[in-house]
Formats: structure tokens, C-alpha cells, sequence
């Protein structure tokens, strides 16, 4: 089966080690993630001012192209991109003076009305390919690994838009537990990592990461796995800055989930890209026997 | 305000020199009153203590007693009496008294007058109080804030629910359910001088948890807007020391929600 992927911004360079697993693993799985031509950025965070209709013709835009690729259906990998583009199909379901409005403004292109569905991965793999399918083609179970599941904001809320239950989703348990892993649940997997703060604040993502890590470390986990760009960053990269104020701080590794998935079904580990990886995760990949011998250490 | 037991020991007082409590408590029984000596003498001790009356200790049978005597306690009476009216009705409370006075001419006391106009000028006046009126509520402000958010902060009953679970909160100057209070009693500076608008990240846990159905992401957003939409920013670009490890979708969505 053919996807339509739309990909974002940062899929395509800060975040590659997220993309090429997962259009290995698909493939593997029997299907063929193709990217959407001539995609355009989704704004990142959706408008929540309702008397702002211009940032939402961007997601509008893309979601057009879609439609001109010949099918209603589009999976993306970036939480950020899931939600602002079904956020803004919500809109154009929902409330039809905006959806008359926009329409009338885009005049260049066809008319749209909210007919596309929008897909996270993670559902793909839970609703049309199955997680009991994926435990067929497993090759190399997660045996032995603890995995803290960390699911942000953006893939859960705001209500009706999420992937999986809104305050206890387990969907990515139920995904790693098929891949042959232990799952360890952590009360902060639902909460907020710090996010945009990032780049003019670190104080705020710096004390969020040391709670969210500290917790999964106290529940045992060997790893944390995330399924957003901007999580990733926050709680790989931002570890530096914990442990200069920290000193008993201890790092953990961060996975996104389809580098775990393209590891247990086999493929070669150099698609994960763990040199982009500010904690390394291969030490503990290889004390789990899931890949060979590492070039560096960690 | 004065009890009845209060006022009655009060008249008999106006018609006396020095008497004792249990005098008092002869003559009111007398007069019908059913009451004690005890409550006469704590009543009595209490009156003494907010001043309202005179006491003096006298030697009796080897020991001593108190006797009370009357006070010209109007002054206090009035201003504690206008105290509660102004706690009570507030300032149209105040007001309505004002004109009475003002209107009408068989005013009872033709001293009234003059003694409870300088005590009602004397009252606070409204800058040094927060009160909360249906004008107060709909100013234009709040009604912007509505508009933009789409949500009705009037529906908030301060349950709290939205700060408890707020990833923020250990940073911010005024809880969540602050700031809809505030907006709520019209106190739009303190609002919009709060770094909690700015601490919001829209991680919609308060939203998705509200009781009332209050989106308070969407408020948040409305008032950061408030400030964006003058051209301000939060974030200055050219100030920022740029990660160049940092993702896109960081500095675009910083960019998005900091800036003009």
C-alpha cells in the first residue's frame, strides 16, 4: 500500500534520524511512505486565536495538495505537523463560515472541505498495518529492554485530536511490547517537555527534562522513547545543560520509536543515525545484544 | 453594630451615674428582659473593651468591684455603623445614605447630619478596594479577550484544577487560575505584566482538563495577542544567541508565539 508522507521541516534535516528509520521500517512492513510533492510548512503551532484565519492556510494548502495526489489519506512523523494539520482540518469540519472564508481567500485552488485524514504513524501501525503483524516480522526482539514511553503534548492533546487516550495513552507500550521490549510508565510521559522555551529560556525545558529523566530512571527504565522532533531535542540535547547544573545527574538515552522499531525488525543500525544522538544509545544497545560493537563510546 | 441586649444596657446606663452589673441586671429584669447576670457581665465586660462604655474598679468588702458608667460614644457608633454599611452595600451603599441625608429635611437628629458627613468622607475610596460589578465584568478588555479566545472566563469557578496539573507552574508569577480571576475583576495589569502568559506553552493539560469547559490555552493565547498585535515582542530576535543544533520547528513555533 502506497502512503502519502508529509514530512515538515525538520524531518528533512535536524531530525533525519526519525524519517530514515521509519521509511525503512515501512517498507519492510510491506508499504511505501511516498512524500507529498510541492509540501509547504505546516506553521508549527496551530492559531488558537479565532479571529486568526491566516495561519491557517498553510496546513489548508497542504492538505489540498493531498487531494491532488489522488487519495484522502496523509501520515506524518513530526507531532507538531499532526497536530497543526488536523487542528486546522477540525476547523474546516467544524465551522463553516472559517471553512467559507478560507476557501474564498485560497481562489487559486479547489475548493476544500476537511475530506482528507490525517495520520500519525503510530496509528498506521496500531490501526492499519497491526501491532500483531509487526510482531511477526520482529527479527531481533527488544529483550531485555526497559523502555519509558514519552508521549509530549502534541500527539495526545487537545482533546479529539490525539493519537490514543488523553490522559493514559498506550499505544507506544503496546507497540514496544510487540516489538519484544518491557515498557516502564512514568506519570510525566503525558506532560509537557518545555517545548519553544527552548531557544530564548532554557531554565524552564532544563528542569523538565532532569524531572521527566530522573522519574524513568527511578522507575528502572533503561531508555526514554519520544515521537516529536522537539521532545527529542529538548530531552537528548538538553541532558548538557542538566548535567552542568546537576553534577549527580545521571544521562539516559532517548530513542525515537522508529529507530526501536527499524532495530527490531532488523534493518542495519546505521539508518538510526546515533551519531546525531547527544547521549549515545549504543552502549546500551549492545549490552542488550540488539547491535554489534559500537565506534563511539558514550 | 449594637446588639439589643447592648442598646437596653446602654439606656439604663444614660439614666444612671455609676451602677453595677448586677443592678443592671435587676432593672432589665424588671423591664421584662430575660436574660442572665453572666451575659450581663460578659456583654458589659465586652462593651468596655471595644470602648464603648466607662468602668472603674472600687474597694467592696475587703476586695473591690467594678461600676460602669455611661460614655458619649456617638462619634464611634457612627463611624463603626458606616463601616458595616460600607462592607456590606459598598460604595452605593455610602452613597445612598449621602443623598438621603442630603435630600431629606426631617432628618431626626439635626446633629446627624453633620457628624456622619465627615466619616463618610472619610471612607476609603474605590481605588483602595477591588470590587466587582456586571460593568466591571464586561469591559471592553475582557470582551476582547472573549472574542479572541472564543471562551467565556466569566464560566471559571476557581476550582484550581488547571494549575494543579500546569507543567509550569513552579516558574510563574500568578497560577493559571489566577489569571482568570483577575481578568474576571477586570485587573488587566497585572495580567499582562505576568510572565505566566508568556510560560504558557499550550500543552493543553489545563484545557483538557477544565471542569467548565474553559479552554485557558486559548485565553493564554488571547492575551499574549493582546500585547503581539501592538508590534511588541517578548523575544528579541537580534538579542538571541542561536544553538544551531536546535530543530526548526523550535525556533519557528518561539518565533510564532514571542513575537509581533
Amino acid at each position: 500500500m502506497e502512503l502519502c508522507y508529509y514530512p515538515g521541516c525538520t524531518l528533512k534535516t535536524t531530525a533525519k534520524n526519525f524519517e530514515i528509520p521509519a521509511l525503512a521500517s515501512v517498507e519492510e512492513l510491506g508499504h511505501k511512505m511516498i512524500e507529498l510533492p510541492r509540501w509547504n510548512c505546516c506553521g508549527t503551532v496551530h492559531s488558537l486565536a479565532t479571529d486568526d484565519l491566516m495561519h491557517q492556510l498553510a496546513p489548508v494548502r497542504t492538505l489540498i495538495r493531498v487531494l491532488e495526489t489522488g487519495t484522502d489519506k496523509v501520515v506524518t512523523l513530526c507531532a507538531m505537523c499532526y497536530n497543526t494539520l488536523k487542528q486546522t482540518n477540525r476547523i474546516i469540519l467544524e465551522e463553516a463560515d472559517k471553512r467559507d472564508r478560507i476557501n474564498n481567500f485560497l481562489d487559486e485552488e479547489e475548493d476544500y472541505s476537511g475530506n482528507v485524514t490525517v495520520l500519525h504513524l503510530l496509528e498506521f501501525l496500531r490501526d492499519e498495518v497491526g501491532f500483531e503483524k509487526i510482531k511477526e516480522k520482529v527479527k531481533k526482539p527488544l529483550k531485555g529492554l526497559k523502555l519509558s514511553p514519552y508521549y509530549g503534548c502534541l500527539l495526545l492533546r487537545p482533546e479529539g485530536i490525539g493519537i490514543d487516550d488523553i490522559e493514559s495513552p498506550k499505544i507506544m507500550e503496546d507497540l514496544f511490547e510487540a516489538l519484544g521490549g518491557e515498557t516502564v510508565d512514568s506519570p510525566f510521559k503525558i506532560e509537557c517537555c518545555g517545548s519553544y522555551h527552548t531557544v530564548n529560556d532554557i531554565e524552564p525545558v532544563v528542569e523538565r527534562t532532569k524531572m521527566i529523566i530522573d522519574d524513568a530512571a527511578t522507575r528502572g527504565a533503561d531508555a526514554i522513547v519520544v515521537g516529536c522532533p522537539l521532545c527529542f531535542f529538548n530531552l537528548d540535547y538538553r541532558q548538557k545543560d542538566v548535567k552542568a547544573r546537576y553534577n549527580e545527574f545521571n544521562y539516559k538515552p532517548i530513542f525515537y520509536f522508529t529507530q526501536l522499531l527499524a532495530i527490531a525488525l532488523g534493518l542495519e543500525e546505521n539508518i538510526c543515525d546515533f551519531d546525531e544522538h547527544f547521549v549515545d544509545p549504543r552502549p546500551l544497545l549492545q549490552n542488550k545484544k540488539l547491535v554489534l560493537g559500537g565506534q563511539k563510546q558514550g | 453594630m449594637l446588639g439589643s441586649l447592648e442598646k437596653r444596657i446602654l439606656s439604663v446606663l444614660h439614666k444612671e451615674k455609676k451602677i453595677t452589673a448586677r443592678e443592671i441586671f435587676e432593672k432589665l429584669r424588671k423591664e421584662g428582659m430575660a436574660s442572665t447576670y453572666v451575659t450581663v457581665n460578659t456583654v458589659l465586660s465586652r462593651m468596655h473593651k471595644r470602648g464603648l462604655i466607662k468602668r472603674t474598679t472600687e474597694p467592696y468588702r475587703g476586695s473591690f468591684r467594678y461600676t460602669y458608667e455611661y460614655k458619649d460614644v456617638k462619634d464611634e457608633l457612627i463611624s463603626d455603623l458606616l463601616g458595616d454599611v460600607n462592607i456590606l452595600f459598598g460604595e452605593e451603599g455610602i452613597n445612598h445614605l449621602k443623598m438621603k441625608l442630603e435630600v431629606e429635611k426631617d432628618v431626626k437628629l439635626p446633629s446627624l447630619k453633620e457628624k456622619v458627613m465627615p466619616v463618610i468622607e472619610s471612607i476609603p475610596s474605590r481605588e483602595k478596594r477591588i470590587s466587582l460589578s456586571r460593568n466591571d465584568a464586561q469591559n471592553a478588555i475582557i470582551k476582547k479577550v472573549e472574542d479572541i479566545s472564543g471562551q467565556n472566563v466569566l464560566a471559571c469557578y476557581q476550582c484550581g484544577k488547571c494549575s494543579a496539573g500546569c507543567p509550569m507552574v513552579s516558574l510563574m508569577d500568578l497560577l493559571p487560575n489566577q489569571i482568570i480571576r483577575l481578568i474576571q475583576l477586570g485587573q488587566f495589569s497585572d495580567v499582562l505584566n505576568s510572565k505566566t502568559i508568556w510560560l504558557c506553552a499550550s500543552c493543553f493539560s489545563c484545557s483538557a482538563r477544565c471542569p467548565k469547559g474553559v479552554d485557558l490555552a486559548k485565553v493564554m493565547e488571547a492575551l499574549r495577542l493582546l500585547l503581539l498585535r501592538k508590534s511588541t515582542n517578548y523575544v528579541e530576535l537580534s538579542k538571541l544567541d542561536i544553538d544551531e543544533n536546535l530543530p526548526q520547528i523550535a525556533l519557528v513555533s518561539n518565533f510564532r508565539k514571542m513575537t509581533g
